[in-house]
């Protein structure tokens, strides 16, 4: 008797212990899909949680929550800030990761990754050979990245938590947003030299920018809230704006104040003719370049955090996401009638229609 | 009378200045008995304290309970409990009564909590709540120091070192004195954790090995108490301090290339002076206590940004005072009354002002009734934290024993409780700045019990207990952090949350003439079910990090001067998202662990040795995401021990 009820207790366990999964035979490493064309959902997930991903309808329209994941059996990693396809190749900037993976854009495979980097934020192709990305939550720099080995050459110093790059005429704009102090200034970055050639003030908290139909620039600016010292009070905020700066002179050409003070949009995008800006704020707003004025056009009432033109001039947009539940994004046409929507993954911050 | 009165307060006072910290107030008091439920399992047994010495009531209760506990890195590093699926906050832990959670927080870091310094601790599955100042609407886990109890007069003394393989070290001395009269104890601690381990990571290419690097924790802790017995042997006082000092590195998240920078360190102080005083058939008991807390919490982030980096320091102070009545007019009556006054000062940039402090009160009363072999339990509580936070909690148990006046082989107990309780939001949810909301209301759940016992009466043969116990929970009001305009986190009762399941365990006990056998198997199945307000009730996903199924198997024996013990846990697959992504959940994990020990017997002194191997398989398992955990340890310890009796 005694021995029975020993022997059942350890079978017992280790009926449970074999219950343990082999993770390694979870994954599916043979992932039939190709991803030559698609719409890719740039999901940033939860801080800390290691959970951000790409999910992506694949070339022949199915759906894919995580191919990263499903190909080569590991999340991302941590707050995927945002993704450049350069040549067949996708570059996933991980922030809190301190990353970059660098992915084969067909399949999904890992080629590389570039890691050790304090606060990575966006990455921008600037020539054949060459791309930059910004870092820095405080006093930033571009980092020079080689396409061809896919390490660090040189470092630039820029303006407090540089964010987007745009290239226009041989120069890279990036935009100083500030991070986690104010900074209201776009560097001018020479692609020849790889330095500094010009800062250019324009409003607080820059985050993005595009090149319009003639090369100029157009920023735009978040906008600021000020605080008390403990808090407790909000003393004032600054306009968010657009600020175009011409591409060849660089000097500010015009500011135009958007939305009611107190709003702070964080995504705009740029139509395939380049005449068109779109704004996400409180809904999607169309200025047009070619008589910009601070009167835009609301497209969408729904409050959208990003928006995104993809190669066939539709439009896509994500909607504020909780951090907590999935995010959704829209489809729309480029006369914004509602094509579908779609559940994505965590926090999802931008689309990429190809 | 006067005079031994101001001796002991003179005692109390003079506990707080010894470690001195700026400045105090009171903090809490006391609970008494906790139902005599079939609910409630006592961790700490005599062989199992033969073989602590370092380890924390977190440790303690991972390996002995049925609690989830959630660790975020090795020894040192925080551990949050969890039960029957619901949120850390949502289970106290008090200290002969004392509510040990961060007023800011609303959660307790086990792996403060030495458990070596209490005498026992127990773990009550579904705590009526009606006498704790805790709020809980899970389980409470009870750390009780004893007083004039166990300890025959005389004088010991212990000490006892461990080294374990990730160079983790600890020293630990204890020394106790009693008469009659008094009775005095007294416990240091001191640890130096450098948690030397490697892990798999999991979250970077090629899944490497990787040593950590940055999760070295040093920790002192002090423990005293003196009662005293007033000579007109009614009265008796209790002074108690704990003061404990740690420093802790917290370590890089898996998948991210760099160490850490971020450090912790915690300072606290516990005082508590207890008077009890047997008036004929009633007992009446006063408790004034003080916490003094210190959190501070500094991330250099990298080298290149050194202008900028995070330096916070909380501090919260609490006073608690307490009255309270046990009174039995006759055997089958037992009527219980307390009233409380608790104030809380906590100073955080991040609230407004960079203070807040609030006093309120709370009520409770306990009525029972014991007739054949029945009992019946009445209890309430009521706590106003303010005009419009009023909170209720009220239940009922009913037990029974239906087979104690047959003539059978086996005992049949059956308990049956139904209880509605609340958690009061706590102070980061109310005052946080920006984002925090006064306009919370507390949780509220209503929670029912059933619970089936079995023992064999035969005292010839082996002990036999079987327990099983099914649960049934209903939380609403279930506060959440949630973006609200301008991207501003703010916490609101958005959530209802179901929590369902069953609990069995075997306990199987012989003492034989040579060696004595202790066999315990626990499995519980929980099943959560949660839902924002107004979502269909088909939305409702499983709670993050709740496991469905787990199980702990332990066994002792201990033959001549040798002693065993083999344990074993599961935990079945955890989300760890709202949506219940496959993907992103924790696989299941199961650890075994074991040990050995041999004791010295000398004329003058008793040794224990004990040689120990945890996670044999050196299994790589995650409790938290992205938070590594080491694999196989062996550590090794020798506790020696004094005593001189009179």
């Amino acid at each position: 008797m005694k021995l029975q009820f020993g022997t059942l207790l350890l079978a017992f366990a280790i009926v449970f212990s074999s219950c343990q999964k082999d993770e390694d035979n979870q994954n599916n490493n043979s992932l039939p899909a190709t991803f030559t064309t698609g719409v890719f959902f740039i999901n940033e997930g939860n801080f800390s949680a290691n959970n951000a991903s790409i999910s992506a309808f694949d070339s022949q329209g199915a759906y894919h929550a995580d191919p990263f994941y499903e190909v080569n059996g590991q999340p991302l990693g941590d707050v995927l800030q945002s993704a450049t396809w350069i040549d067949g190749k996708i570059f996933a900037v991980l922030n809190n990761s301190g990353k970059i993976e660098v992915i084969n854009a067909s399949s999904f495979t890992r080629s590389t990754t570039i890691s050790g980097i304090d606060y990575p934020r966006y990455l921008q192709q600037v020539s054949s050979s060459k791309a930059y990305f910004t870092r820095g939550a405080m006093a930033g720099t571009v980092e020079v990245l080689n396409l061809n080995t896919n390490t660090v050459e040189s470092s630039i110093a820029v303006g407090n938590g540089p964010e987007q790059i745009t290239v226009s005429n041989g120069r890279a704009f990036v935009c100083n947003s500030g991070g986690w102090v104010r900074d209201s200034t776009v560097s001018v970055i020479n692609l020849n030299s790889h330095s500094v050639e010009s800062t250019i003030e324009v409003e607080n908290h820059p985050l993005e920018s595009v090149v319009d139909f003639e090369g100029n620039i157009w920023v735009l600016c978040s906008g600021d809230d000020v605080y008390n010292s403990d808090f407790t009070q909000l003393l004032y905020s600054t306009p968010a704006a657009i600020v175009k700066i011409d591409g060849t002179t660089l000097q500010v050409e015009g500011t135009y104040t958007i939305g009611s003070l107190g709003d702070h949009p964080r995504s705009i995008a740029i139509s395939n003719d380049k005449k068109k800006l779109f704004i996400a704020n409180n809904g999607i707003y169309e200025m047009n370049l070619l008589s910009p004025t601070t009167a835009l056009v609301q497209r969408v009432s729904t409050p959208m955090s990003s928006v995104d033109v993809a190669q066939n001039g539709d439009l896509w947009t994500a909607s504020v996401s909780d951090f907590v539940n999935p995010s959704t994004v829209y489809h729309y046409n480029s006369g914004f009638t509602l094509l579908g929507t779609r559940e994505t993954g965590m926090s999802t911050s931008a689309v990429v229609a190809r | 009378m006067v005079k031994h009165f101001l001796l002991i307060l003179s005692a109390w006072l003079l506990a707080n200045v010894c470690f001195a910290q700026p400045s105090f107030e009171l903090n809490e008091v006391s609970i008494e008995t906790l139902r005599a439920a079939v609910n409630t399992s006592n961790l700490t047994d005599s062989l199992y304290m033969r073989r602590a010495l370092n380890e924390s009531v977190g440790s303690l209760l991972a390996k002995r309970s049925g609690l989830q506990l959630l660790q975020y890195g090795a020894t040192g590093s925080a551990i949050m409990a969890r039960h029957n699926g619901l949120a850390s906050a949502q289970t106290s832990v008090n200290w002969n009564g004392m509510p040990l959670a961060s007023r800011s927080l609303g959660v307790c870091d086990l792996s403060m909590l030495p458990a070596a310094f209490f005498d026992e601790i127990k773990f009550v599955q579904n705590n009526a709540q009606s006498r704790s100042l805790g709020s809980t609407l899970g389980g409470s886990v009870e750390l009780n120091k004893r007083s004039f109890q166990g300890e025959k007069n005389g004088w010991n003394v212990m000490v006892g070192s461990s080294l374990n393989s990730m160079l983790n070290q600890s020293l630990l001395l204890k020394t106790g004195w009693k008469t009659y009269k008094i009775q005095w104890s007294n416990a240091v601690l001191v640890e130096d954790n450098r948690n030397n381990f490697t892990y798999r990571d999991e979250y970077t290419a090629g899944k490497p090995t990787v040593s950590q690097l940055h999760n070295r924790s040093k920790q002192t802790a002090i423990y005293q108490q003196l009662g005293y017995v007033f000579p007109n042997r009614q009265t008796k006082a209790v002074v108690s301090g704990w003061w404990q000092w740690r420093h802790n590195q917290l370590p890089s998240l898996m998948g991210i290339s760099k160490q850490s920078n971020a450090e912790q360190m915690d300072s606290v102080l516990r005082t508590m002076i207890g008077i009890t005083h047997q008036l004929g058939i009633a007992q009446l008991e006063a408790n004034f206590a003080w916490i003094d807390e210190w959190q501070r919490y500094t991330d250099k982030f990298n080298a290149t940004d050194t202008h900028f980096s995070i330096n916070s320091l909380v501090r919260i102070r609490q006073g608690i005072g307490t009255a309270q009545a046990n009174w039995n007019p006759s055997s089958a009556w037992n009527f219980k009354g307390a009233a409380n006054l608790i104030h809380v000062l906590i100073d955080n940039s991040n609230y407004a002002h960079g203070q807040v402090a609030t006093t309120y009160p709370s009520f409770s009363g306990e009525a029972s009734y014991t007739g054949g072999i029945h009992k019946w339990t009445a209890q309430s509580r009521f706590e106003k934290r303010s005009l419009l936070q009023p909170a209720f909690a009220y239940g009922i148990v009913w037990s029974s024993n239906w087979l104690r006046r047959k003539s059978t082989r086996w005992n049949l107990d059956t308990e049956c409780n139904a209880q509605r309780k609340f958690r009061n939001p706590d102070f980061n949810e109310l005052y946080w700045v920006p984002g925090g909301n006064p306009n919370l209301k507390a949780e509220q759940g209503y929670t029912g019990e059933l619970s089936l016992v079995a023992t064999n009466k035969s005292m010839r043969r082996p002990a036999v207990e079987l327990r099983a116990t099914g649960f049934v929970q209903h939380i609403y009001n279930w506060i959440q952090w949630t973006p609200t305009t301008g991207n501003i986190w703010s916490p609101q009762n958005v959530k209802e949350v179901w929590s369902n399941g069953v609990r069995s365990s075997i306990v199987f006990l012989k003492d034989g003439k040579k060696y004595q056998w202790k066999t315990q198997a626990l499995y519980q199945y929980t099943y959560t079910s949660a839902r924002f307000n107004g979502e269909d009730r088909n939305e409702a996903k499983e709670l993050p990090y709740t496991t469905p199924h787990q199980v702990m198997l332990n066994a002792d024996v201990v033959h001549a001067r040798w002693d065993a013990n083999i344990n074993y846990r599961y935990y079945h697959l955890r989300y760890t998202d709202q949506n219940n992504t496959a993907h992103l959940a924790l696989p299941a994990y199961g650890l075994w662990n074991a040990s050995i020990g041999y004791r010295l017997a000398s004329s003058i002194f008793i040794g224990d040795l004990q040689f120990g191997i945890e996670n044999i398989m050196n299994t790589q398992y995650q409790q938290v995401r992205s938070y590594a955990m080491p694999g196989r340890v062996y550590t090794l310890s020798l506790k020696l021990q004094f005593k001189k009796n009179k």
